[in-house]
């Protein structure tokens, strides 16, 4: 009851806080009248009188904070109080206040964004129902099953409420004029049951649609209808012709949910059996295909139970295939992407949350710079405060609201970053041939994350200078408002600066050196000729070439290319060179042993005659292939200098002859070789020279191809003629990833063009922080010290005396931390020699270009308040303090 | 003045302002800190201002009320009076404190009749 009223009270209290206020001054001040009355009647001066009242009243300061404590929601108060204090401080000093909001901006917003990417990725559940249900079975360790052994696991399992398969293909889609190359997947009936994902519009794909005879039906991505087709409602119950056969489309896929194979985008799923386009049909040999499998686990059953289950199902299959090796199967969780995908993107992760995390680090410092550096110059209004009675408490209470006003302002304008850029990444297709979609909407998690992040920040630049400013010694920080205490302060902030410094020539540095690592790949001679070449892929598969058809057809398409006008010179190949993509055995050379473990290794690639015309690669001995070297004749292959030069020194390599290691234990048929060609690229630009093999594709039949077609000119011309070769032999085959050659080429550099872009972009931002911290240091610096600059300046000195003296103090701090940044930079540079191409890891350019830029950099934030302080008025200067 | 001054207890102001206004009726804080003064012989050292908050803790749990008034010679001062919850609070505090000297006292008195 007393708690209540007195509660009740201090709520009514808080609210006519300002008239309490006054009521206080205003009984104090009646206190002393009475006083100073009763003094006076005692014989004392009026002085004594009024200053004896006084001193028993005590410290009113200390008083009327005891008494606020007692009044009111005192601490809600305290802090609107502070929060105000902060704000017109914060307005006070705009350049300052700018300067450590980008900063933390920066800073925080990269965290944020990566965070988000990582919440895609490993946190945010699959999009289903109960995603912790789901789990992923493997073969092994992480391989698909054979479609006979999936239907068997289904049919014998009882601790999954379901087992789904389901298969990435490339399907023809014929909507408009011409095919096109989609990503689909083909799923088992129950698919969309097992996972509980209904479908937005219209139905998803049931088991009666997995039936062998039912007619094909068609659920679309959310992002494929809208894409596609308008988001037209009306889509559902129309026909499409897939693979040139007619598909209904019976539903459309919620928005979030991208399949399972993440971040893999199919843009449409077809049931297994439907009009015998799925992966199995009626022959054996089609239920030996490859599936992945999903299930999801019954209500109450750990994954270890599901693993016992499955432990033994596997060897019963394994009993039956008396001819297959042993089979294990393995049951993991695949709640978030991650458990889908494996470690190596969350070990990729953590990197980038450690770069970003730098950044933020070198925000914050710079931060604690910038506030140590005001905490100094307030040295006297917190000494002021304290002695007025306010305790230290209090004190580091209203700096760190000032600290968190200022992460929360920086952390909100950080997520706007973040935002934006997300929405840049989504918007960016990246040249992959298969879509790849990521989530990257921000939810509650992201949100969570940015007023953690808003808080951690606050403590990390806003806690030391807080301290230290809170410690100030009372006396002589009221005598003098010089620094002289705060040697400790210099010195921590000496070390920021300097660790500031290092890091940004660090990513500088690294940058520089990937970015012209970078310049000499791109100029780098690749060993064939990728200008005016067109490089289109097609998929024969999808059209159901079988491989004694589709050797007719590549055979005619060539020939007619060749006919075509316009057309130089035209080849199929299985693998485009230097795309990053390989593929290589272990090869046996006739008349020596046959260990599999000693034999050399090859790079392959199977291409029809004329490759070497195309790509301008010369043959400097035998033959090129022809179109004799026919799936029935001699097997034959053309190899490169390297492999020739290595293996046969002496004699020529040319009429020699090679096997394959075509699995653990089986062997291709002898190939002889016919030619030798020139040695060239064959997967990056970096990589050293190795031996190659090249295969007729008669006799090494693929059906997922790539087209290349020289031409005289701009190879984008010739894109209608050769459109219009392929519609002429079959209308549905899609063509894709129609790009020049050496712009595929190009992407090949990506990954280290990442890298170098990030490391060049952190580092560019770490510079403009480190230069904004030396600046705002400086600034500080020099207002601390105006009546000592005024001095100098009335003594006579002149103005470049002036900057010379304020600039060589920041110039000491850029030195060290541009000495170690480099000494850092050239071990990291060594770690990093292996991606690099045509420069060392002591790149001269590099470290001195950085190092220039570094110094100049700084001596401009320097020099600025450097300058400022020349201009400045002795007489006024003096009087400042 | 040379002897050493005992400080105000913590809650025993409490009970010494109650006292003071129970025994003079409304009082404004000047005159209740020199009452406290006065009735110790001048041997309680009391900082003036901590009487404040300690009045404003009495009032906000109703034991007092204030009100603006003016003094004798002429200052507009507020006044406290003791509330009828504080009347109650006062008999109630003072048994307690009796209670509680007197066990203390028997104890003192017991340990010094003790031989040594």
């Amino acid at each position: 009851m007393r708690a209540l009223r007195s509660f009740l009270f201090r709520a009514t209290d808080w609210l006519f806080r300002r008239r309490r206020e006054r009521e206080l001054a205003a009984e104090l001040e009646s206190h002393l009248a009475l006083h100073e009355d009763d003094n006076l009647r005692d014989g004392f001066s009026p002085n004594d009188a009024r200053r004896l009242a006084r001193l028993r009243l005590g410290a009113i300061e200390s008083v009327k904070d005891q008494y606020r404590d007692r009044r009111g929601l005192a601490f809600v108060e305290e802090f609107v109080r502070d929060l105000g204090l902060a704000w017109r401080l914060m307005r006070h000093s705009p350049g300052f206040s700018a300067v450590a909001l980008t900063a933390l901006a920066i800073g925080t917003g990269s965290n944020v964004a990566i965070f988000s990417l990582a919440n895609s990725v490993i946190l945010r559940p699959m999009p289903v129902a109960n995603p912790s249900d789901i789990v992923r079975v493997y073969s092994n360790t992480h391989s698909m099953t054979p479609f006979a052994s999936y239907q068997d696991y289904r049919a014998a399992s009882r601790m999954l409420d379901g087992l789904a398969a389901f298969q990435g293909v490339s399907l023809s889609l014929r909507a408009g004029a011409e095919p096109e190359h989609v990503f689909g997947m083909v799923v088992s009936g129950n698919y969309f049951q097992v996972l509980g994902v209904p479908a937005a519009l219209g139905r998803p794909i049931t088991p009666a649609d997995d039936t062998r005879g039912a007619p094909g039906v068609v659920v679309l991505s959310d992002r494929a209808w809208r894409r596609r087709f308008g988001a037209d409602p009306r889509i559902i119950g129309t026909s499409l012709s897939v693979n040139g056969q007619p598909y209904q489309v019976v539903g459309v896929a919620p928005a979030a949910f991208n399949g399972t194979m993440v971040p893999l985008a199919p843009e449409m799923w077809v049931p297994m059996h439907g009009a015998g386009l799925g992966v199995t049909g009626d022959t054996a040999t089609d239920e030996s295909r490859p599936v992945h499998m999903i299930g999801r686990r019954q209500a109450g059953v750990v994954v270890a139970r599901v693993q016992a289950e499955f432990d033994v199902l596997a060897a019963n299959i394994a009993a039956q295939n008396a001819d297959g090796g042993p089979i294990r199967a393995r049951v993991a969780p695949a709640r978030t992407l991650a458990d889908e995908i494996g470690g190596g993107v969350t070990a990729f992760l953590t990197l980038l949350s450690t770069v970003v995390g730098l950044v933020l680090l070198v925000a914050c410092v710079n931060l604690a710079n910038l506030m140590l550096a005001r905490a100094a110059a307030r040295r006297r209004e917190m000494a002021v405060r304290l002695a007025l009675g306010a305790s230290r408490g209090r004190l580091m209470r209203q700096l760190l609201t000032e600290s968190g006003l200022m992460a929360s302002l920086g952390t909100a304008a950080g997520f706007c970053l973040a935002a934006a850029l997300l929405r840049v990444a989504t918007a960016v297709e990246l040249p992959t041939p298969v879509p790849i979609v990521l989530d990257l909407a921000m939810d509650w998690r992201v949100v969570s994350f940015a007023v953690a992040l808003s808080c951690a920040t606050a403590l990390l630049f806003g806690s030391m200078p807080a301290w230290q400013a809170s410690r100030t010694n009372m006396t002589p920080a009221l005598k003098d408002g010089t620094p002289g205490s705060g040697r400790v302060a210099g010195r921590f902030r000496a070390a920021l600066l300097t660790t500031q410094v290092a890091v940004s020539t660090v990513l500088l540095v690294v940058g520089a050196v990937l970015g012209r690592s970078l310049t000499s790949a791109e100029a780098a001679d690749l060993g064939f000729d990728n200008r005016r070449v067109l490089a289109a892929s097609f998929d024969l598969a999808t059209v159901g070439e079988t491989p004694a058809t589709g050797r007719q057809f590549l055979e005619a398409l060539i020939d007619r290319l060749n006919a075509a006008p316009g057309v130089d010179a035209a080849s199929v190949v299985e693998i485009v060179p230097v795309t990053i993509s390989n593929k290589a055995s272990r090869f046996v050379r006739e008349g020596q042993g046959l260990d599999p473990g000693a034999a050399p290794l090859v790079l392959q690639n199977s291409v029809t005659p004329g490759h070497f015309d195309t790509l301008g690669i010369s043959t400097i001995a035998g033959r090129d292939f022809s179109a004799a070297d026919r799936v029935e004749a001699t097997p034959v292959g053309v190899v490169n200098e390297t492999l020739a030069r290595t293996f046969w020194p002496d004699e020529g390599a040319v009429g020699k002859r090679l096997r394959l290691w075509d699995g653990p234990d089986r062997m291709t048929p002898w190939i002889e070789i016919i030619g030798i060609a020139k040695d060239s690229k064959y997967a990056t630009v970096g990589e050293p020279q190795q031996p190659f093999l090249y295969q007729p594709l008669a006799q090494d039949y693929h059906s997922a191809l790539t087209l290349l077609v020289r031409s005289p000119a701009d190879p984008m011309q010739v894109v209608p003629i050769v459109r219009a070769v392929v519609r002429d032999l079959n209308p549905d085959l899609p063509l894709f990833n129609i790009s020049p050659l050496a712009a595929a080429n190009a992407v090949s550099l990506l990954p280290v063009q990442v890298a170098a872009w990030i490391s060049g972009v952190l580092g560019a931002v770490a510079l403009v922080l480190a230069a904004l911290g030396l600046y705002g240091v400086m600034t500080y610096v020099v207002r601390q010290r105006t009546t000592e600059i005024g001095l100098r300046i009335a003594l006579g000195a002149r103005p470049s005396e002036v900057v010379r003296y304020v600039t060589r103090q920041g110039m000491r701090w850029t030195l060290v931390g541009l000495g170690l940044g480099l000494a850092a930079s050239f071990a990291l540079t060594r770690l990093l020699s292996s991606l690099l191409y045509g420069i060392g890891a002591a790149d001269a350019v590099s470290f001195i270009g950085m190092a220039a830029l570094l110094l100049a950099s700084s001596y401009t934030a320097c020099y600025v308040p450097g300058r400022r302080a020349s201009r400045m008025d002795p007489l006024q200067a003096l009087r400042h303090d | 003045m040379s002897d050493p001054k005992t400080d105000v207890w913590q809650g025993t102001l409490a009970l010494m302002i109650l006292t003071t206004l129970e025994a003079m009726g409304p009082l404004h804080g000047y005159g209740i800190a020199r009452r406290i003064e006065q009735t110790s012989g001048d041997r309680l050292a009391l900082n003036y201002g901590t009487l404040y908050p300690a009045l404003l803790k009495l009032e906000q749990e109703g034991d007092i009320t204030s009100a603006w008034g003016t003094s004798a010679n002429n200052r507009k001062a507020k006044f406290y009076r003791l509330t009828r919850t504080g009347r109650r609070r006062l008999e109630r505090e003072t048994r307690a404190w009796q209670t509680t000297t007197a066990i203390v006292g028997a104890f003192l008195a017991a340990a010094s009749r003790k031989p040594s």
